[in-house]
């Protein structure tokens, strides 16, 4: 199995920030985990076919409100069932 | 606590994103310093747009697996766009080529034949065997001709992609070797009117601004680029400014609505041609409510007219080209202050809202925000007007507005010139691979600018041919007239991307006069059309460095092997080159200059010439010690990148020509890149404005010393009609351009899954009611028929770009609709440029 996991910065009117925040948490694989409230907000997308993830991508474009999308941090993997220690 | 391999990526991806943010997220930091321990991270440029964004490459078991936007970039500050964003699979296509083909018959090369599995050796002896024989043909057409009269029917088309090194060693072996100035970069596609601009008004190339200017600038004007989609990191950095600074606007003109509008405070469509109309207007309002700067212009302009009825830059025997009353002609002749004056005064609100269907609210908001003293204005473009028969002309406009204002070379003052791939500026201007140049904005028809060439490359005088070579249209051209028989094609996509495939590129290519070579690391259609194939190795698979559009330098080491037995460009050219003895490429006359070169080979006379080859092997290191590959190192024992830099370097050191000074070359390896001229170590952020140019003395406030007098030239000049506009048959304007989710051809992004799969074909972008008119609706194909070929897509009328009725869009990335079949090779007979943005269709039901 495969894994895509990229964190993706979104720009909105801060005043969009809430609704702009529920609309992308509302995709597929799609984790919204904070904003900042001049409008960046943190997100992560997370998806096991490529495919998938790359509508993902423009759907989010797409969000009423969304200014911008830019990637910030990519990695796949063949398979995500390894262990990591931390 | 255990984490699930899963967790441990995506808090990796949380705090990368929430540093980009500005914010911290509990738990999730310290992540990445942990990654180190299994994924090696090292910077290198992004290999797509002219941004230069900086990337972190995370390498694990010889492959890259992972990237993340450079936290320490100041171009893109963390940040990537969705291209950036999947840089790691591009060298992992499936059809990736890993050994030479040849195409043949019965176990001999035939141009007919089919592609054959080759060794290096085999395919370099039957290449030097194509070139010999051309290169015989011009030694005895050169016999007895002085340097300015050497002819030749070899040639290369070469490109903004390559690395420094590369265009610098591709050039070298071309106009002091073969003795060609028949080598051309793809980058006459999109920058030759940028360049034309800059030396017309400048006399020096490449933007006064830098990127710093997003976030000193009151207003931004876009003017014929779609930054949102070509340039989205950019678009960020602009977005966040509009966002924060009060009273910000951004103004966006384009023939059809695109993303940029979502954000824009003044968003004009305007009749496609009709910007050097708008652009008078604004110079005509100036004047009118006397808002120009006559302090400045009276100590920093000089004011010109450039001669009209052009022509169209097509054959000669077009009759286009008989009409024009001066086809080609570009001589600037001086004129009073008064003379401009009244040059742009026909360009009234009136009719230019008239001429262009932008209403006059829209463009006399644009006109004062030009106009107000008080606010800090950068222009934008790219190739809205440099891909344009009058595109050198635009360019100049765009500097008349900001040179009567006052306007330039300080922060948030700024027209800016964007370039669409990541080295136009860094390889193909500044190392000069164009038909007219040499390295540091010297060019080949000035004896002084070869004498020192020949000086610094240590070869007779006479050697660099003085005639201006075939620029990339006329390559084309010249292949189907079978005047250029033995041409190589490096790092471009020029089937694919050249205008009006059916009647120039492709009978050019399959002359049977011809022999084609075409390096790439994937079979596109223009490796398909040649008769050798050499696969090369990409990106992080060699050391690089590339320059980006704000005069930024950046390195990379190579990361990881290519696959099979793929060798860099640069490879390709240094070993080529030992395939011809002297004798094959100089006559007795040079020979007799130098005798000491008798019986040397074309490698030792330019390459192991104690200048290239003086730095010998070493390890190549990063801070934490890590060692990387260096498959030319290894293979030709020396240093070549470094040699080559350094030779390189002199062209900016020892010429009359100041202002182009890079860094050494550790340097680079060391630092994020760094803006020229690098004066005693340190960047130039504005050039000619004093206290940020060194080279502009105290008191002098501003100096443009790429002329002689210091001063800029404002270029009057009108507004002239296109070359082709829709008619009652082909009553369509046809543009042609890219999207977000490819790169150009598409020739790696296409390979990309996810990215194929966001946008997989080119589709007709048109208005719905000219698709209804048609009988046409969403989705269904229809035929885009020229004068000149034809090609079926499917209909967009919804989506990312909105044409207005009477234009269509549809975007040339895809390989199996090309639409270059339909476009006209139309060019600014200035600039040899293309317009891929206005030609008459037809577009009807298949």
């Amino acid at each position: 199995m495969n894994m895509h996991i990229s964190g993706v910065l979104v720009r909105a009117y801060p005043q969009h920030l809430e609704t702009v925040s529920q609309a992308l948490s509302g995709l597929q694989g799609v984790e919204v985990h904070g904003a900042n409230p001049d409008g960046r907000i943190v997100v992560t997308v997370e998806q096991e076919n490529e495919g998938s993830m790359s509508d993902l991508l423009v759907q989010m474009q797409d969000v009423p409100g969304v200014l911008s999308a830019s990637m910030i941090y990519h990695q796949f993997e063949e398979s995500g069932q390894q262990e990591a220690e931390q | 606590m255990k984490l699930t391999r899963r967790d441990f990526i995506k808090s990796n991806a949380i705090a990368a994103t929430a540093t980009a943010a500005g914010i911290t997220i509990p738990g999730v930091g310290g992540a990445l310093a942990a990654s180190k321990d299994v994924i090696r991270w090292d910077k290198a440029p992004c290999r797509f747009c002219g941004t230069g964004c900086s990337v972190l490459v995370g390498t694990k078991e010889g492959r890259v697996v992972a990237t993340q936007g450079d936290p320490d970039a100041p171009v893109n500050r963390g940040l990537n766009c969705i291209k950036g964003y999947f840089l790691s699979k591009i060298m992992y296509g499936k059809d990736r080529l890993t050994q030479p083909l040849l195409r043949k018959t019965n176990g001999k090369y035939d141009k007919n034949g089919e592609f054959t599995p080759v060794s290096w050796d085999e395919a370099f002896d039957v290449m030097a065997e194509k070139f010999k024989a051309a290169l015989k043909n011009d030694m005895e057409a050169n016999r007895g001709k002085p340097a300015d009269e050497v002819v030749s029917t070899v040639g290369m088309f070469g490109s903004g992609q390559w690395t420094v090194f590369e265009g610098y060693a591709a050039s070298k072996l071309y106009k002091a070797g073969f003795r060609s100035n028949h080598i051309d970069p793809n980058a006459r596609h999109c920058m030759a009117s940028a360049v034309g601009g800059f030396i017309r008004a400048f006399g020096a190339d490449e933007p006064m601004g830098c990127y710093d200017d997003l976030e000193h600038a009151d207003g931004f004007v876009l003017w014929g680029s779609n930054m949102a989609e070509m340039h989205p990191i950019l678009w960020s950095r602009l977005t966040d400014t509009r966002l924060t600074r009060p009273g910000c606007e951004v103004h966006v003109l384009s023939t059809f609505e695109h993303r940029c509008f979502d954000l824009g405070d003044n968003n004009m469509v305007f009749v496609p041609q009709t910007d050097l109309a708008i652009l008078n207007y604004i110079a005509n309002y100036i004047i009118q409510k006397k808002a120009y700067n006559q302090a400045f212009i009276d100590k920093h302009v000089n004011f010109t007219a450039t001669p009209t009825d052009i022509g169209y830059g097509l054959r000669p025997e077009h009759p286009l080209e008989q009409k024009a009353a001066n086809a080609g002609g570009g001589k600037l002749s001086a004129i009073s202050f008064e003379e401009y004056a009244k040059s742009v005064e026909p360009y009234t609100l009136e009719y230019t809202s008239k001429l262009s269907g932008v209403p006059k609210a829209n463009l006399e908001r644009l006109a004062k925000l030009y106009a107000d003293p008080a606010r800090k204005v950068t222009s934008f473009w790219t190739m809205g007007f440099n891909q344009h028969t009058r595109g050198v002309w635009a360019n100049g406009l765009v500097y008349n507005i900001h040179l009567l204002m006052g306007k330039i070379s300080e922060p948030g003052n700024s027209p800016f010139s964007l370039t669409g791939q990541p080295s136009a500026c860094g390889t193909a201007r500044e190392v000069g691979t164009f038909s007219h140049r040499l390295p540091a904005d010297y060019v080949v028809n000035k004896k002084p600018h070869r004498d020192l060439a020949e000086k610094i490359w240590k070869l007779p005088e006479g050697t660099v041919p003085g005639k201006v070579g075939y620029h990339a249209v006329l390559q084309n051209r010249m292949l189907k007239d079978g005047k250029l028989n033995a041409y190589w094609v490096m790092c471009n996509n020029n089937m694919q991307a050249a205008a009006n495939l059916n009647e120039e590129t492709y009978p050019g290519y399959r002359n049977p006069a011809n022999f084609i070579v075409v390096s790439d690391p994937y079979p596109t259609v223009t490796a398909m059309a040649a008769d050798l194939i050499l696969p090369t190795a990409m990106w992080t698979e060699k050391e690089g460095a590339y320059g980006n559009a704000e005069r930024r330098t950046q390195f990379w080491r190579q990361q990881v092997k290519a696959p099979g037995e793929s060798r860099s460009d640069l490879w390709q050219l240094v070993e080529f080159s030992k395939r011809f003895k002297v004798e094959e490429v100089w006559p007795e006359d040079l020979l007799a200059k130098q005798p000491e070169s008798r019986g040397k080979t074309l490698y030792d006379i330019l390459f192991a010439n104690g200048q290239v080859d003086k730095f010998k092997m070493q390890l190549v290191t990063d801070d934490d010690g890590n060692i990387y590959e260096n498959q030319e190192m290894d293979d030709f024992g020396f240093y070549v990148q470094k040699g080559l830099f350094e030779e390189y370097r002199r062209f900016q050191l020892e010429g009359p020509k100041v202002g182009h000074e890079l860094a050494t070359f550790d340097t680079y390896h060391k630092v994020r890149g760094l803006r020229w001229p690098v004066i005693d170590g340190k960047e130039t952020l504005w050039r000619y404005r004093e206290g940020y140019d060194p080279y502009v003395k105290k008191g002098q406030e501003v100096a443009f010393y790429g002329n002689e007098d210091g001063r800029a030239n404002i270029i009057t000049a009108p507004y002239e009609p296109a070359a082709e506009s829709p008619d009652d048959e082909y009553d369509l304007w046809l543009s042609t351009g890219r999207v977000l989710e490819h790169w150009h051809s598409g020739s790696m992004t296409r390979r990309v899954p996810e990215l194929y799969r966001a946008f997989p074909d080119a589709v007709i972008f048109m208005h719905p009611d000219d698709a209804e008119a048609r009988g046409l609706r969403r989705g269904v194909p229809a035929r885009v028929v020229s004068r000149r070929g034809d090609m079926t897509a499917r209909v967009e009328t919804r989506g990312r770009n909105r044409p207005p009725k009477g234009l269509i869009f549809v975007p040339w990335f895809d390989a199996s609709r090309l639409i270059n079949k339909v476009t006209l090779d139309a060019t600014d007979p200035l600039s040899k440029e293309t317009d891929y943005k206005k030609c008459a269709v037809k577009v009807v039901k298949v």
